[in-house]
């Protein structure tokens, strides 16, 4: 037996360390993105933000999940999940992303006003169909 | 036994019990994921639409509530970990103290949310009739996001008190006579990790779109 082995209490105390510290870093990039809040940055802003976010999600995922000690199964299938998120994510951004913003049949005309600088060509501008065409 | 086996927990010991309590938590998490990264993909497609709208509705956020918010929320997690922690170690009582800490910084959310929601009630920021900033395109529309949104975190948030406090009963009364509770506490562990970081991803979505003076 080796008696510099770490035994199961060291290893318990070196991940009670590790969640402390994590919990550290988790409010300090709280602290963080909440004083950037008040610099004027524009579109750095958000990115900012965002990026103390995905910060903090990871830290929580690989320290309190305990994604860093995890089987190679958890973690591909933490991962799966991820990278289903992210390839639907990107295409429905890319679909509804480019659209113009159109009014819905119950909003009324003060409701799209701020939407709306000015009404969008009315339906009638499609062809109409014959009933003759229709019943073929 | 094969290794398949083993993962379904047919070997008898923890390892693999927590191992397969775990596997099944992160699918169901996978599909959780989804449901909320589709909540986040329309809030960009709309904050990409109306930004001034966006600007000016999330100016009228509580920020140091969000902000006391997301403190309890981390260091609930944090109470969490330290949960799973102990039961692995076979210390089901130490176990439950830190779930019924995070239980009742779950419920310390809660509160914390109802009183910005009561604010927000008061300032008629609510979508409908009446609505403060109607003349104001798009921040109608982030206000009936942000109440869908945070209402739908609030129930898991609520779900997770439960898990958390039906294992800490389980852990105070069964304690070590029952094999599977640690397993049980780590799955609830990480789908309470999980609500912690829905929550992160929320609050600069909600806080943080405009500087603050």
């Amino acid at each position: 037996m080796n008696a510099m082995a770490p035994g199961p209490r060291d290893a318990e105390a070196r991940l009670r360390r590790r969640c402390a510290f994590a919990w550290l870093a988790l409010l300090g990039l709280l602290g963080f993105t909440v004083g950037m809040a008040s610099l004027h940055l524009g579109a750095a802003n958000l990115a900012i933000s965002m990026a103390v976010a995905a910060a903090k999600a990871a830290l929580v995922a690989w320290v309190f999940m305990a994604l860093s000690e995890a089987s190679a199964l958890l973690r591909v299938t933490a991962a799966i999940g991820l990278a289903a998120l992210a390839l639907l994510g990107g295409l429905s951004a890319v679909d509804f992303g480019p659209r113009r913003d159109e009014p819905l049949p119950w909003q009324s005309p003060q409701q799209r006003a701020p939407l709306l600088a000015e009404p969008p060509p009315v339906a009638s501008a499609m062809p109409a169909v014959p009933p003759s065409a229709r019943s073929k | 036994v094969s290794a398949a086996g083993q993962l379904l927990g047919d070997a008898g010991t923890e390892a693999p019990r927590t191992e397969a309590a775990q596997l099944g938590m992160w699918i169901f998490l996978a599909g959780e994921m989804l449901f909320f990264g589709a909540l986040v993909v329309a809030y960009f497609v709309a904050r990409g639409h109306s930004p001034q709208g966006f600007v000016a509705a999330s100016a009228r956020t509580a920020l140091w509530l969000g902000t006391l918010n997301t403190a309890v929320l981390l260091t609930s997690s944090f109470a969490v970990a330290l949960a799973a922690q102990a039961a692995t170690a076979d210390r089901p009582r130490e176990s439950a103290r830190w779930l019924w800490i995070a239980v009742a910084l779950g419920l310390g959310f809660l509160v914390v949310k109802g009183i910005e929601y009561r604010h927000e009630w008061q300032a008629h920021l609510y979508p409908g009739a009446g609505f403060e900033l109607s003349a104001i395109g798009g921040a109608e529309l982030f206000f009936a996001w942000y109440f869908v949104v945070t209402g739908l975190h609030a129930v898991h948030l609520g779900i997770g008190i439960v898990l958390c406090a039906g294992c800490a009963l389980a852990m105070r009364w069964a304690g070590r006579k029952e094999a599977r509770l640690p397993a049980r506490v780590h799955a609830v562990a990480l789908y309470w990790h999980f609500v912690d970081i829905v929550w992160i991803v929320l609050f600069p979505l909600i806080y943080l779109v405009a500087p603050r003076q």
